[in-house]
C-alpha cells in the first residue's frame, strides 16, 4: 500500500513540472486509450476478458462493450435470438456480454459454435471444456500436478480440441502404461474406448494392442485427454447451471 | 537522407529517412514538407522512449509493409512474436505502455502490434487479482458490484 502511494506521490512530481507530458491518470487503465485496450484484448478469448471484466470499473465497460460479444451471440444463437428481455440492464453498454457468460458453458470459445442441450449421445456432444493453452506455440503443453491450470483453459468444442491436439500434441498421461493389453482391460481403463469404431468389436483372436497406440487412437476421437476425461461427466449439471444463470440473468431486468 | 527527430525533453535523434519513415505520421510529415532539414519535432515522445523506438525500426527497416488479413484472427496470432521483437519487449511496465502509446502515436502499426500482444500474453493466465497486482489497478467496485460481478463472471471460474 505505501509502495503505490510512494509511486503516485512520484508521479505527481512529475507532472507538475510545466514541460513535462501532463498525466490526467495515474493509472494504466485509464492512460491507455480504450482503443488500445481493445487492440490488446482482441488477443484474448471470452473467458480471459470475463477475468479482465472484474477487475474494476474502467476495465469492465471497455470488455463489456467489446464488438465479440454480440458476434458471439449472434454466432451461438443466429440472428433472430431476441435480446429484448435481456436489454433492460441500464448499467452496461452491451448486455450481450452477460447474456454470454451465463450461457457460456455451452459455448465454444474459439468457433463460438453453440452446443446441443441434452444431447443424448455424450460421444457426438462437443461440450465445450477446458482446454489448456501453451503459453507460446512453442512450448509444449505443461500439466501442473496432472491437472490444467484453470486459468490456462478455454472451452473448446470437439472439432475444435481435435485441431487444437493436432496442432500442439500432448503428452501422454503416466497412467498409461508402455506395455500390451487385452481388448477387456481396455475397455474397463477407458470406458470411451467402446465408442470408436477400432475398439468397439472384440477383436478376432482376441488380439492384444499396445496401450500407447490405442490410447493416442482414442483421443484423436474425444479431442484430447480432455475429451477423454469430459466423457464421464453428466451433462446434465451443465444444462441445469445454464439455465439457471439464464433465469437469474433475466430477472436483473 | 538523414532526418532530425526532437523527443519532448529537447533531444536531437538523426535517423535514416528510411527509419525515420517506418512511422507514418512522420512518413505523412515529411510528404507534406517536402525536401526540408528541419528537425519534427515529437512533443508526445520522451528521449528514453524515442531511443527504444528508432532502436525497433532500425530493425525493422527492411520489413515489407504488413497487410493483415481481414478475417485473421487476431486470437490466434497472439503467440507469434518473433525472437528479437520478444526480446526487444523485455522492458519494465511503464516503458512497455509508453513504447505502446508512442507506436500509436507515430502510427507504427506493426510496433503497435507487438506491444498489445505482449500486454495480452502478460494478462492471458491470471485471476483478476492478479492482474491489478501486474498493472498496479485499484480495485474501485462497491463490495456489492462485485458480488454482482462476481455472479455474471461465474462461468469463467467453472473448470
Amino acid at each position: 500500500m505505501s509502495s503505490s502511494k510512494a509511486a503516485r506521490m512520484h508521479r505527481s512530481n512529475i507532472s507538475a513540472k510545466p514541460q513535462m507530458q501532463v498525466r490526467t491518470h495515474d493509472q494504466i487503465d485509464k492512460r491507455v486509450p480504450p482503443e488500445i485496450w481493445e487492440q490488446i484484448f482482441n488477443h484474448l478469448y471470452p473467458s480471459q476478458l470475463s477475468r479482465i471484466s472484474m477487475v474494476n470499473k474502467n476495465l469492465n465497460v471497455i470488455v463489456s462493450s467489446l464488438e465479440v460479444w454480440p458476434r458471439m451471440f449472434y454466432a451461438a444463437h443466429g440472428p433472430k435470438a431476441q435480446l429484448r428481455p435481456l436489454m433492460s440492464i441500464p448499467k452496461f453498454k452491451s448486455s450481450s456480454m452477460i447474456f454470454m457468460c451465463a450461457s457460456s458453458l455451452h459455448i465454444c470459445e474459439k468457433c463460438f459454435g453453440l452446443t446441443g442441450y441434452n444431447a443424448d449421445k455424450l460421444y457426438m456432444l462437443p461440450l465445450p471444456i477446458p482446454v489448456l493453452l501453451p503459453r507460446r506455440s512453442t512450448d509444449a503443453i505443461k500439466y501442473v500436478g496432472g491437472r490444467f491450470d484453470p486459468n490456462w483453459t478455454i472451452r473448446m468444442c470437439l472439432p475444435c480440441r481435435q485441431g487444437h491436439i493436432s496442432d500442439l500434441e500432448e503428452p501422454i498421461p503416466l497412467y498409461v502404461l508402455n506395455g500390451q493389453i487385452d481388448w477387456n482391460s481396455l475397455r474397463d481403463k477407458y470406458p470411451c474406448a467402446g465408442l470408436t469404431p477400432e475398439f468397439r468389436r472384440r477383436p478376432f483372436n482376441n488380439r492384444v494392442f499396445w496401450e500407447l497406440d490405442a490410447f493416442n487412437c482414442i483421443r484423436q476421437y474425444f479431442g484430447g485427454d480432455v475429451g477423454i476425461k469430459a466423457y464421464n461427466v453428466s451433462t446434465e449439471a451443465c444444462d441445469e447451471m445454464t439455465a439457471t444463470r439464464i433465469r437469474w440473468y433475466q430477472l436483473q431486468g | 537522407m538523414t532526418v532530425i527527430l526532437v523527443s519532448s525533453d529537447n533531444q536531437d535523434f538523426k535517423v535514416d529517412k528510411e527509419v525515420a519513415e517506418r512511422s507514418i505520421l512522420i512518413k505523412n510529415m515529411l510528404e507534406d514538407v517536402g525536401e526540408s532539414d528541419s528537425p519534427i519535432p515529437l512533443p508526445n515522445v520522451t528521449s528514453a522512449v524515442l531511443t527504444k523506438v528508432i532502436e525497433y525500426c532500425e530493425h525493422h527497416r527492411n520489413d515489407p509493409v504488413q497487410v493483415p488479413e481481414e478475417t485473421d484472427d487476431p486470437r490466434k496470432r497472439s503467440n507469434d512474436i518473433e525472437e528479437w521483437d520478444m526480446k526487444f519487449m523485455q522492458v519494465d511496465q511503464e516503458m512497455l505502455f509508453e513504447i505502446i502509446l508512442a507506436a500509436n502515436y507515430l502510427d507504427i502499426k506493426p510496433l503497435l502490434d507487438v506491444g498489445c500482444k505482449t500486454v495480452a500474453n502478460i494478462i492471458k493466465g491470471k485471476t483478476p487479482e492478479e492482474i491489478r497486482k501486474a498493472f498496479n489497478i485499484v480495485n474501485d467496485f462497491t463490495p456489492e458490484e462485485e458480488a454482482q460481478i462476481k455472479k455474471e463472471n461465474e462461468w469463467a471460474e467453472d473448470r
